[in-house]
């Protein structure tokens, strides 16, 4: 039977890769606009980490599109699938090796913000002045910070077991229904993603905005709670996941 | 003898369509047998269906075991790599087998490259057709399982590599493992065969030694199994 440790580093070499490439073409992006600020008006104050924040939440969202399309490719390969291994494995490992080198991503970027931050801070402190509203102390900005990295990642997961989840309905129901029946299967699905997705930004929006005077008003138990909720409702995903792959979800014929 | 691969009952159906149906087959270990059908008949199918690549009813048991998972350590499928990107060299695939399958063996895959020629660091997008069939070949063989299960491995392969593969079969098979080839050219074939297993009327047709077929009907393999198909619009009988 294959390893948890085999798998984990074949399907994170490719992984690896990739995000590299993504870092590579983010710095050079970043270089570049800096440098036709440089050229047109001169860089400045503050500009230097503006630009590099600025481009990494494209990067971001191009890093976690990327890793999605290599976590649904493994459902439908028999180059993943014939493994000798347990679905629950395959399901997990490929979960785990997207969200480590999500992870991966993530600290890259802190560098880079710490570097283009150590270059010229102008940018973080006048930012931090704007949203001031009631005074941290250190304990709490850390809290924050914490907080909202901890609800970012559960949201990246959920993310991804939403996805696997659609793709996997559709990929099963494809293999039975004849085509008028999955074209409408289809349809109520895409209908379902689109509210789910309003409503995932709704609350993501309402609790970012709202964390401060969570923590103020001896909130964090609610917040927490709302992180677990997250957390909840992707472990039930992944089982409904691990499920479908197991008993519907086929490869694609040679 | 042992069996290999027992199969009761299965049947698959692919949006309403009937693929399949109360497929019953048992192979024992150490042979070499051909699947033959036309186009269409479902001999893919039934491969995916004992890798668990396709989900159908009925039970099949390989080596005893009719867990999927456990199947798959006993089963070597020749899949065609769509896992991988196209930029991925043939050295890195290698690679890939080797550090997933326990069973992989690095020294009988690098005799197969020498064999068939294989240049490792090509990119599987620079590879010909025929090419990247030699490399599925020799990655398939390179594990060391119960059950080998060839789908038209010699497509797009020139004749006369394909001779050279086809007469160096024997000599890669483990004594004790059992090789299904399904292929069009089953005069080529035809000689290394042990049994046929022909599908038709989207079940097995017919399953019957090689030496019992030249015996009993004095056909070769190949006017046999083409004699299935005018004999049907006759009305033959069915084994």
């Amino acid at each position: 039977m294959t390893k948890f440790t085999a798998l984990l580093k074949v399907m994170s070499r490719d992984r690896f890769r990739l995000i590299n490439w993504l870092l590579v073409a983010d710095i050079a992006v970043v270089a570049a606009t800096l440098l036709w600020s440089f050229v047109r008006q001169g860089i400045q104050p503050g500009e230097t980490f503006g630009v590099a924040l600025a481009w990494s939440m494209v990067a971001f969202a191009i890093a976690f599109v990327l890793l999605s399309v290599r976590i649904e490719r493994v459902y439908t390969r028999d180059t993943y699938r014939l493994l000798p291994l347990g679905d629950t494995k395959l399901y997990l490992t490929n979960l785990f090796s997207s969200f480590v080198m999500f992870i991966y991503f993530g600290i890259i970027q802190l560098i880079i913000y710490l570097i283009t931050e150590a270059v010229d801070n102008t940018y973080l402190t006048g930012m931090l002045r704007i949203m001031s509203g009631p005074s941290y102390t250190t304990m709490e900005a850390a809290k924050i910070c914490v907080g909202m990295l901890i609800m970012g990642l559960s949201l990246v997961i959920l993310g991804w077991t939403t996805i696997s989840l659609v793709h996997l309905v559709i990929s099963a129901t494809n293999n039975f229904l004849p085509n008028a029946s999955r074209r409408l299967i289809n349809v109520v699905l895409y209908i379902i993603v689109i509210y789910l997705v309003v409503r995932v930004i709704g609350f993501l929006f309402y609790e970012f905005n709202n964390f401060g005077q969570l923590i103020d008003g001896g909130g964090t138990t609610h917040f927490l709670i709302n992180i677990l909720g997250v957390l909840v409702v992707a472990a039930i995903e992944a089982v409904l996941n691990i499920f479908i792959l197991k008993k519907w979800v086929e490869t694609t014929p040679n | 003898m042992t069996n290999v691969l027992a199969i009761n009952q299965v049947g698959y159906k692919h949006n309403f369509k009937t693929i399949l149906h109360d497929v019953d087959l048992t192979l024992e270990t150490g042979k070499i047998i051909g699947l033959l059908g036309e186009n269409g008949a479902g001999k893919t199918t039934l491969m995916r269906l004992i890798t668990g690549s396709a989900k159908g009813s009925g039970t099949i048991a390989v080596c005893g075991d009719t867990s999927t998972a456990h199947h798959k350590s006993h089963v070597s499928f020749t899949e065609q790599l769509r896992g991988f990107a196209a930029s991925t060299r043939v050295d890195r695939v290698a690679d890939f087998y080797r550090t997933v399958y326990p069973d992989f063996d690095g020294a009988r895959f690098e005799e197969m490259v020498t064999f068939l020629q294989i240049d490792t660091s090509l990119k599987l997008a620079a590879l010909s057709k025929g090419m990247k069939e030699k490399v599925i070949i020799a990655l398939t063989l390179a594990r060391q399982v119960n059950l080998y299960l060839l789908d038209e491995p010699f497509s797009g392969i020139d004749s006369m590599s394909r001779k050279r593969i086809i007469s160096s079969i024997l000599k890669w098979k483990p004594a004790d493992a059992t090789m299904v080839i399904s292929d069009h050219y089953v005069s080529e074939i035809a000689p290394i065969l042990d049994e046929v297993v022909i599908v038709k009327d989207q079940t097995v047709y017919a399953h019957k030694e090689s030496d019992a077929i030249r015996e009993e009907f004095g056909l070769s393999i190949e006017d046999y199994y083409e004699s299935l198909y005018t004999e049907t619009e006759g009305g033959a009988d069915r084994d």
